[in-house]
């Protein structure tokens, strides 16, 4: 029914939706409440209830109804936020979050009745007028209110019960106000800045004003104007509407005193009992005919219109006010059957009937009113009214048609800031697929390069080889630019990430009784998409950290004369070509004592290379397998598992993590990451006629190396640089190639975590930016390799996985290592 | 060529959706704005036969824009694409001059029905 890309679409637009209520309810909850957060909450509430409903996605679809409607409440100003509704909204978006992995498949049966219940007894507890009040004012609201009423018994509240009970008797003293009012609530609530069931009051009150004077004869009197019933029903809506910013109950007395009598007066002038049956011609009463005869005079002809309605028309009250508006183009409606304000309220069957006087012929009409969607059936039929024209004023009809318009009040529906950036989605794999493209077109005009070398030597300067140099300069620049433009759409701002951890924070703050106040700096700081994917995890585990082992519990904070919240503070920037996140908080930082003390208890060290350790060293013993420093193992951090591999995943994706401490003061990470994982600077060696490339990431430093100089640890090779002991391997038996075995060598050092190796090669080239090439399918994993890269000369070199190679032959070159080598 | 049409919707799966739709139909969708502004310059530049337009949208909502197109065009046809509850806007979107209206979730025959018959209008 969906086509993938609709379903894609969907599901992109619905994360996307579910990040901006996150992110502003977490505003909500820090800064109160604001007119710019509380209007994106509700669009974006609004657009998933559109789109979800389109798909289908019932519960999705219901849910974001009621976030609507509380929003839409908060924004008329008739409820307040709450503590309860922040943790309400929480749970309500957590629901969605759910449903929307129902939809792939990772959940089921995901239940909204509890939250749609707790979301409702929130508007009704949170109520700035009292409930009864907002009861008293439409009894349409009872579906909504019973439907809360029942729901809201599970969380309980005698305060709760109490207002219910009155919200529900008093919607049962009003009755029969409409029906669905809820629904139709929510939209006159919009304009008027009014609670959803006054504003009901608020709109028909003026119909049903007009609708008196429409059929009672007392009003009449040969004046036309107010027969008008559509035409006075805009400004009686206007009416209702101002007396909307009154309080609730105000206006809700004006819909009580003001339509039941003048429902009644229209009732007992047109037709006593029920409502006349759709298709029937009603009784001319002699205003009515008055005005008819008058009109034919004037060249105007009446007709009777029968108004057939599709039976699946969705807003029957809409429907009916369209249909007025649109005669009202063509001429005056003077009466209709069931009346204005009924039709108006949507109730009425499968057509009505209306009076209609107009200059247009009957077909006119009929195609008219057939040019409204949802019509099913039109008849037009003449009137033929009595003979004798009555006197009286003449219908000014074009005035009132031009008066009309201008009365409406905008609603303020203030734009919160939304940067109008035009976008399209790609799917990475093309920009993919177009980086190693424009990869290929940088190794053509390498070779271009070259060609025109050789060119100019054999030709020397005329104007063809100009010419040709000059073509050869201009793609190099557009390459370079095309190049540098494919990165740039492959890169993503950070807060992709960093959007997700404020809401973590508060949850983990809540569960840890503490307080943080937690920045986060360089949202738009932008990294390669790859590098993105991966930095989540590593990040929240530092976080997780910050917040459980770091930041004191608030007493203790002010005991120590700390402010009460901690501050933790998480910032990204860009630092020459390389991204820096750090993240430091004003916690309790690390003692080296404790560490140290640790380390011998677990059997890291012996109490001797512990005593001996700097403190440095002791510090970096957070980042060994199975450390952890917790006193109790608390179910957020601390199960031993952590900074190791914080650290294994940073460096996968080649950066590095560093940080400083002092106790008492906090703490400090510092994670350093490359901009993208396509292209990297890399070391360049050769070894006999191939060329090898090293990570920059991994080499540590390059040495001169004379033979004599390697030592033999058993079996193995070794050289001591500054004191310490490196294994040493051979590139030339790692891969199996002939090289220089004598003389001079030239050794790389390596690092990948606390590991070095040194690796022997022919000659070192120099460093350069290469593009990451995967070596394709059909020779899958080399062992020793982690890709390829094309050379200027078209020459492939391939990439040494140096972390692989460290971490089979390195040494941890910490402290102990180098004492036990020794 | 089929008649050209204007979509806005702030929301980017609810102009795929229609755009489909009117595609499938023979229509041709001659742009997408995102807000009501954008309506308004792209009604001026495109020139579109009719304009579906969202309602509740960020920058200048539905109302405003059927206003302000309405300004420029006093012919221009647009229908509303209202949620479920929005009654009083769409109110305000006819008397601002929208020609007709549909209710989300819509089904694909009331969307062009709707169309068909605003498109057939006497004028």
């Amino acid at each position: 029914m969906f086509t993938d890309e609709e379903v894609a679409v969907f599901m992109e637009e619905l994360e996307e939706k579910l990040q901006v209520i996150n992110d502003n309810v977490l505003v909500l909850e820090r800064e109160g409440e604001s007119p710019a957060v509380i209007q994106e909450i509700f669009r974006a509430a609004h657009t998933i209830k559109g789109s979800s409903a389109v798909m289908g996605y019932e519960k999705m679809s219901a849910l974001t109804h009621e976030i609507e409607n509380l929003f839409d409440r908060l924004r008329q100003g008739t409820m307040q936020v709450s503590g309860q509704l922040v943790d309400t909204l929480f749970d309500a978006l957590d629901t969605l979050k759910l449903l929307k992995d129902e939809i792939t498949g990772q959940a089921a049966d995901v239940d909204v009745a509890g939250v749609v219940a707790r979301i409702r007894a929130c508007q009704l507890s949170c109520d700035a007028p009292p409930a009864g009040a907002a009861g008293a004012a439409g009894g349409g609201a009872s579906p909504a209110q019973a439907d809360a009423g029942g729901a809201a018994r599970v969380p309980g509240g005698d305060e709760l019960q109490r207002l219910l009970a009155a919200g529900l008797e008093a919607a049962g003293h009003a009755g029969g106000g409409g029906e669905g009012a809820s629904a139709d609530g929510a939209g006159v609530r919009e304009r008027g800045g009014m609670p959803a069931t006054a504003g009901d009051g608020g709109i028909f009150t003026g119909t049903g004003a007009a609708g008196m004077a429409a059929d009672g004869r007392a009003g009449l009197s040969g004046s036309v104007d107010p027969v008008r019933t559509p035409g006075t029903g805009p400004d009686a809506g206007t009416t209702g509407a101002s007396a909307g910013t009154r309080p609730a109950g105000e206006a809700g007395d004006n819909r009580v005193t003001g339509t039941p009598p003048a429902a009644e007066a229209g009732r007992n002038a047109s037709a006593p009992g029920a409502a006349p049956p759709y298709r029937t011609s009603l009784p001319l009463e002699e205003a009515a005919e008055a005005v008819v005869r008058e009109a034919e005079v004037r060249g105007y002809q009446a007709y009777w219109l029968d108004i057939g309605i599709d039976r699946g028309c969705q807003m029957k009250s809409v429907r009916a006010f369209l249909i007025f508006e649109t005669l009202q183009q063509i001429g005056e409606i003077i009466k209709s059957a069931p009346p204005a304000e009924e039709l108006q309220e949507g109730r009425y069957g499968p057509g009505f009937t209306v009076l209609l006087i107009t200059k247009e012929d009957p077909g006119q009409v009929h195609d008219l009113v057939y040019s409204i969607a949802e019509v099913s059936s039109v008849e037009v039929r003449p009137v033929q009214p009595g003979a004798a024209p009555a006197n009286g004023r003449p219908a000014a009809a074009a005035a009132a048609v031009g008066g009309r318009a201008a009365a409406k009040t905008a609603p303020a529906a203030a734009p919160a800031a939304n940067g109008g950036v035009k976008t399209v989605r790609v799917d990475v794999q093309k920009l993919d697929t177009l980086m190693n493209l424009v990869g290929e077109l940088v190794i053509d005009r390498t070779r271009l390069d070259r060609f025109v070398d050789i060119f100019e030597g054999k030709y020397g300067s005329d104007d063809l080889a100009d010419n040709i140099v000059e073509i050869s300069n201009h793609l190099g620049q557009v390459t370079n630019d095309l190049q540098e433009e494919i990165m740039k759409a492959r890169m993503l701002p950070v807060a992709t990430v960093f959007n997700r951890l404020p809401r973590m924070v508060r949850d983990l703050a809540h569960k840890m009784g503490k307080e943080i106040d937690f920045v986060i700096e360089g949202r738009e700081t932008e990294l390669d998409r790859n590098v993105i994917e991966v930095i989540g995890d590593p990040l929240i585990h530092l976080l997780r950290n910050a917040v459980d082992h770091g930041i004191e519990p608030p007493e203790e904070r002010l005991r120590l004369g700390k402010p009460r919240a901690g501050r933790v503070l998480l910032k990204a920037a860009y630092v020459e070509s390389h991204i820096v996140i750090t993240l430091s908080d004003d916690g309790k930082g690390m003692e080296p004592a404790r560490i140290r003390q640790k380390a011998v208890e677990k059997g890291l060290l012996t109490p001797e290379q512990a005593a001996r350790a700097g403190d440095r060293e002791i510090l970096d013993l957070i980042f060994t397998p199975g450390f952890s420093t917790a006193r109790q193992v608390s179910d957020i951090s601390g199960r031993g598992v952590g900074m190791d591999i914080v650290r294994s995943q940073i460096e996968q994706i080649n950066g590095s993590v560093e940080f400083t401490t002092a106790p008492g003061k906090g703490a400090t990470f510092t994670i350093k990451l490359p901009l993208t994982l396509a292209i990297i600077r890399a070391l360049m060696v050769a070894l006999g006629e191939q060329v090898y490339a090293f990570p920059l990431a991994n080499v540590v430093e390059t040495l001169a190396l004379k033979t004599e100089e390697i030592r033999r640890v058993r079996r193995a090779e070794a050289i001591v640089v500054r004191g310490r002991v490196l294994p040493l391997v051979r590139l030339t038996r790692l891969f199996r190639e002939k090289g220089r075995e004598e003389g001079r060598l030239s050794v790389v050092i390596l690092g990948s975590a606390e590991k070095k190796v040194g690796v022997v090669v022919d000659r070192l080239i120099g460093e350069q930016e290469i593009v990451i090439k995967s070596l394709g399918g059909y020779l899958g994993q080399v062992p020793g390799l982690s890709g390829a890269t094309i050379l200027g000369d078209g020459r492939v070199a391939l990439i040494v996985d140096a972390r692989g190679i460290v971490k089979e032959t390195g040494v941890e070159e910490t402290v102990y290592e180098v004492n036990r080598a020794m | 060529m089929g008649k050209k049409i204007l979509v806005v919707d702030d929301a980017a799966f609810m102009r795929m959706m229609i755009k489909n739709i009117l595609l499938k139909n023979g229509y041709e969708v001659v742009g997408e704005a995102e807000n009501g502004k954008q309506a308004v310059q792209m009604y001026a530049e495109l020139k579109p036969d009719l304009v579906t337009m969202d309602i509740t949208m960020p920058e200048m909502d539905g109302i405003e824009g059927v206003k302000a197109i309405r300004a420029l065009d006093p012919d221009a046809s647009i229908i509303m694409c209202s949620a479920m509850g929005q009654q009083a806007m769409v109110m305000d979107a006819i008397q601002a001059g929208a020609r007709d209206f549909i209710v989300k979730p819509f089904q694909q025959d009331r969307i062009l029905q709707a169309i068909e018959r605003v498109l057939s209008r006497p004028r």
